[in-house]
């Protein structure tokens, strides 16, 4: 890392964003360092992937259970910046380039550290989290290619890795889901691939000419699994492993949404006189009450589903929908950074609910709501873990950067814009079907004795080491960081 | 006896003309120069040429395996005078040189197949091959007849400044240039003109449909090179007419194979119907003022990796199930996981694995030339998505489908033979890795061309 003197908070870094750089000329080749640890951000977990696709067989349930460690060397030097950041030299301080041997280059800093981090984080926990059937070498193999994709996508300067990122993270998706599915024999794995590849297809296009820079938010919908793709979102997160599940919701959320950012803004620019299509902003209005409807619309769809994880799925949905249609309707110094630290907590919370679900999961094997409940009575620490939870998610718009996301719900509203009505119905019943889920687990009835599923010693672990890393974020400070604001490239590209 | 000393024979002259081309590539780079007074250029782009072809004739001689005996001889030594062929049509200035390397290398190619496989489908292929190069290379030679006449000159570079001088001559000679598009197109496999290569590429011998597909290429777009380095004059009045074209090969070519593969039920159609829709890309290379050498002929090597990957892949199928359909393939990866894993390593080449030679160059040819022309883009992307299924397709065949119960018994070839098509994929796909990571100079070799005499 080069410590550079910042004053305080003074003007905005000319870094490149995780995303910018498709619009932006990147920063001088001067600038950048030979590939070191951020390519072995990339690197170590394909060359996990590959040592487990090698392994000779008697060693290949050893491998497939210490896979973990290929991610623990990213989550810990992430973690470090975090805090060298955060707490030692301040949000300026983290300005790391590198460049490739091939072409092409990776940068973290301030404006793309917390997806970073939160990918990062997420990876060891999806390889560790219990699963209803026994972990696989190739299952292990396609979470550490996801995980190598994901962080690619977020720490991309130039459009070829991000391209790259994308469709890394299409075919990972469709092995896991391939692999899953064995019972329809990878029926199930067609459709999400095809939509992926085509969410890809539309990155790569926008990569090459900038005419086409808006369909990246065509990609960004289809990764939030905002309508009409909520349907395929809610197929491939049932069918998911947990820890495939967990590192889709991570990385799709983070990537998906940088990219329906860039894409809105590409939208915004492209009016009169600007690049493009030349029909831009006047497409804003329209987008933002379908995207709204959509919201609407996929909220009472989560609301009617049995199974938990297509309500998480259908909340996922709706959350984008929302997040898109505040994107699109307000404005992009409001919008920003109210999206990106609302999604900050509600993808932390999501990490948290689907961790103190996956015990209960692995032993249930079914997502079937029937299939839990009375948790209350029998394991007070774990319900009221996932009480916190549901309120962290209720209390998400309000919470995060300054109330920003509250701010920015007011505004869609107060301006009696078409789209007001239908988003904040769309959020409230996303809400609400997660809501009445984390009830019946708590206060249901349950088919069956669920066995001693209070905390144990290594859930504890992970609750602690969120507990820091929020701790860390906070550090960050505002107007970029922490709670205050928690998406530093939302908050800070508010111009642009 | 006769049959061990043919056979050796046929292997020493596979090593010979793969080490020739490694010489090539890896060598001292000597200035370019015009030989036989000017009729050839040892330049930038017939060297390139040069060593994929020897590349690809040795690799073909070491793949002959079915033939026996003098057959085996033969066939060797019939695809290294077609390999001489194209090397010559990459080489030359004149027109009539450029037509005889033409017909030397679309005649002797057929001629190979019949004569290293004596199977009914064998002589099937070898008419189809002679009869589309035959027409290629006819509709080649009247337009070359054409120009000359209208030029009356055989010299590319007089041609360019001769074929417009008189004003009625034009017409004339845009039309000639046009039939030369065409013939241009049944060797490059420009759609729609490339409807009977899938069955030629894909289900014929894999050693010898591999020659073709990597050969008959070079010897097309050496015909373009050199006329459009030649031509280079005339092309102010024709800019319009060369960039509708172009764009409508493109355009076509980038969808129509693609969206083939995704119905095919054989595996070495759908590896050469992807073959053709990467192919095609090239087009980018080619604009209204003329053609891009410098990033044609390392397309056409990263394209050459690919289709060597593919084919030993192929080729390790067909000797283990006995055939190469889909069909017969599911669930491959529990049987024959290497296998799979080859067969899944070549599609995800073809759709475009990043790391890998093949996919560098296409990138950083849609970059070159792609910003400029929106609909050849959103053709490129629609073809690339469309291949990305197909891939995926093959794959899921692959990876998720059950074992076929009532399948025929796997077949077990010789180890020679296994550790062979092993060798070959992994050579391929290893040179596919550190040329596309950019590890060595050889990327930077194959990237800047000497410079092309008369071109470029």
């Amino acid at each position: 890392m080069t410590p550079t003197a910042p004053p305080a908070f003074p003007a905005l870094p000319t870094l490149p964003a995780p995303w910018p750089a498709l619009g932006t000329p990147p920063p001088a080749a001067g600038d950048f360092d030979p590939a070191g640890p951020l390519a072995l951000l990339i690197l170590l977990p394909l060359v996990g992937a590959l040592v487990l696709a090698l392994a000779p067989r008697p060693v290949v349930r050893l491998a497939t259970r210490a896979a973990v460690l290929w991610t623990l060397p990213g989550a810990l030097f992430l973690l470090a910046a975090a805090w060298f950041g955060g707490a030692a030299h301040g949000a300026f301080a983290v300005r790391w380039l590198e460049r490739l041997p091939g072409g092409g280059g990776l940068v973290l800093s301030i404006w793309n550290l917390v997806p970073a981090l939160l990918v990062g984080l997420a990876a060891p926990l999806a390889l560790a989290v219990p699963e209803a059937r026994e972990k696989t070498p190739s299952r292990a193999a396609f979470l550490l290619v996801l995980t190598a994709a994901n962080l690619a996508v977020i720490l991309a300067v130039g459009p070829g890795v991000a391209v790259a990122g994308w469709l890394g993270g299409a075919w990972a998706l469709c092995f896991l889901l391939g692999e899953a599915d064995a019972v329809n024999a990878g029926q199930e794995a067609s459709a999400p691939f095809v939509l992926h590849a085509f969410a890809g297809a539309c990155v790569l296009a926008a990569a090459l000419a900038p005419p086409f820079l808006p369909l990246l938010l065509v990609a960004g919908v289809i990764r939030l699994g905002v309508p009409p793709t909520h349907g395929v979102q809610a197929r491939t997160f049932a069918l998911l492993p947990t820890g495939a599940l967990l590192l889709v919701v991570v990385g799709f959320a983070v990537t998906g949404l940088a990219a329906a950012r860039d894409g809105v803004a590409a939208l915004r620019a492209s009016g009169v006189g600007g690049p493009g299509w030349g029909v831009g902003a006047a497409w804003l209005g329209p987008l933002a009450v379908a995207s709204a409807l959509a919201a609407a619309w996929v909220g009472f769809v989560a609301l009617a589903e049995g199974d938990l994880k297509r309500r998480l799925a259908g909340f996922a949905s709706a959350q984008g929908a929302l997040w898109v249609t505040l994107l699109l309707a307000c404005d992009p110094t409001l919008a920003r950074p109210a999206v990106g630290a609302w999604a900050l907590v509600t993808l932390v919370t999501l990490v948290l609910l689907v961790l103190a679900y996956a015990p209960l999961w692995a032993f249930a094997r079914t997502g079937d709501l029937k299939a839990y409940g009375g948790l209350g009575r029998v394991a007070l620490v774990r319900s009221t873990l996932l009480l916190v939870g549901l309120a962290a998610l209720v209390f998400a718009p309000v919470l995060s950067a300054r109330g920003a996301g509250a701010a920015a719900l007011v505004d869609v509203l107060a301006r009696r814009i078409p789209a007001g009505g239908p988003v904040v119905l769309g959020g409230a019943l996303g809400l609400l079907a997660v809501g009445l889920s984390v009830y019946r687990t708590i206060r249901g009835e349950t088919a069956m004795p669920l066995p001693a599923p209070d905390l144990s010693a290594a859930e504890w672990c992970v609750v602690v080491l969120f507990g820091a890393t929020l701790f860390l974020l906070s550090a960050l400070g505002p107007p970029l960081g922490g709670l205050g604001s928690l998406w530093p490239v939302f908050a800070a590209a508010g111009g642009s | 006896m006769l049959d061990a000393v043919a056979a050796l024979l046929a292997v020493l002259v596979g090593v010979a003309f793969v080490a020739w081309a490694a010489a090539l590539v890896l060598g001292p780079v000597a200035p370019e120069r015009l030989v036989l007074q000017g009729l050839l250029a040892d330049d930038g782009w017939s060297r390139a040429a040069r060593a994929a072809v020897l590349l690809a004739t040795g690799l073909a001689a070491l793949g002959l395996v079915q033939a026996r005996g003098l057959r085996r001889l033969a066939a060797a030594l019939l695809l290294a005078l077609a390999g001489a062929g194209v090397a010559l049509a990459a080489a030359a200035l004149d027109l009539t040189l450029l037509w005889l390397g033409l017909a030397v290398a679309v005649t002797c190619g057929p001629l190979a197949i019949v004569a290293a496989d004596d199977r009914r489908n064998a002589a099937r292929h070898a008419l189809s091959a002679l009869l589309m190069g035959g027409l290629a290379t006819g509709v080649l030679g009247v337009s070359f007849l054409a120009l000359s006449s209208l030029g009356n000159a055989t010299h590319v570079v007089d041609l360019g400044f001769l074929v417009t001088r008189y004003e009625h001559a034009g017409p004339f000679a845009l039309t000639a240039l046009r039939a030369t598009g065409v013939g241009v197109a049944l060797l490059c496999a420009w759609a729609p003109f490339h409807l009977g290569l899938p069955e030629l590429w894909g289900e014929g011998s894999t050693p010898l449909a591999g020659w073709l597909a990597l050969a008959w290429p070079w010897a097309g777009w050496s015909v373009l090179v050199r006329l459009a380095g030649g031509l280079l004059p005339a092309f102010g009045e024709w800019s319009f007419d060369a960039a509708v074209a172009v764009q409508l090969f493109l355009v076509l070519g980038a969808l129509l194979p693609a969206a083939a593969a995704l119905a095919e039920d054989r595996l070495g159609r759908v590896f050469a119907l992807l073959a053709v829709g990467t192919l095609t890309e090239l087009l980018l290379a080619v604009h209204a003022h003329g053609v891009d050498p410098e990033w044609i002929a390392p397309g056409l090597w990263g394209y050459g990796l690919a289709w060597i990957v593919g084919a030993a892949a192929t080729a390790a199928v067909r000797a283990r199930v006995g055939d190469d359909r889909l069909a017969s393939l599911a669930g491959l990866a529990t049987r024959l996981p290497r296998t799979a894993f080859a067969v899944a390593a070549a599609a995800l080449v073809w759709a475009g694995l990043p790391g890998t030679f093949s996919l560098a160059v296409r990138w950083a040819l849609w970059q070159h030339a792609a910003g400029a022309t929106p609909l050849a883009l959103a053709a490129i992307v629609c073809g690339a998505f469309l291949r990305l299924v197909a891939a995926a397709r093959v794959i899921s065949v692959l990876y998720f489908r059950a074992t076929v119960r009532d399948g025929a018994d796997l077949v077990v070839p010789l180890a020679s033979g296994r550790a062979r098509y092993g060798l070959v994929f992994g050579l391929a796909l290893l040179l596919e890795l550190v040329l596309g990571l950019g590890l060595t100079p050889w990327a930077a070799r194959l990237f800047t061309l000497a410079p092309v005499l008369y071109g470029g």
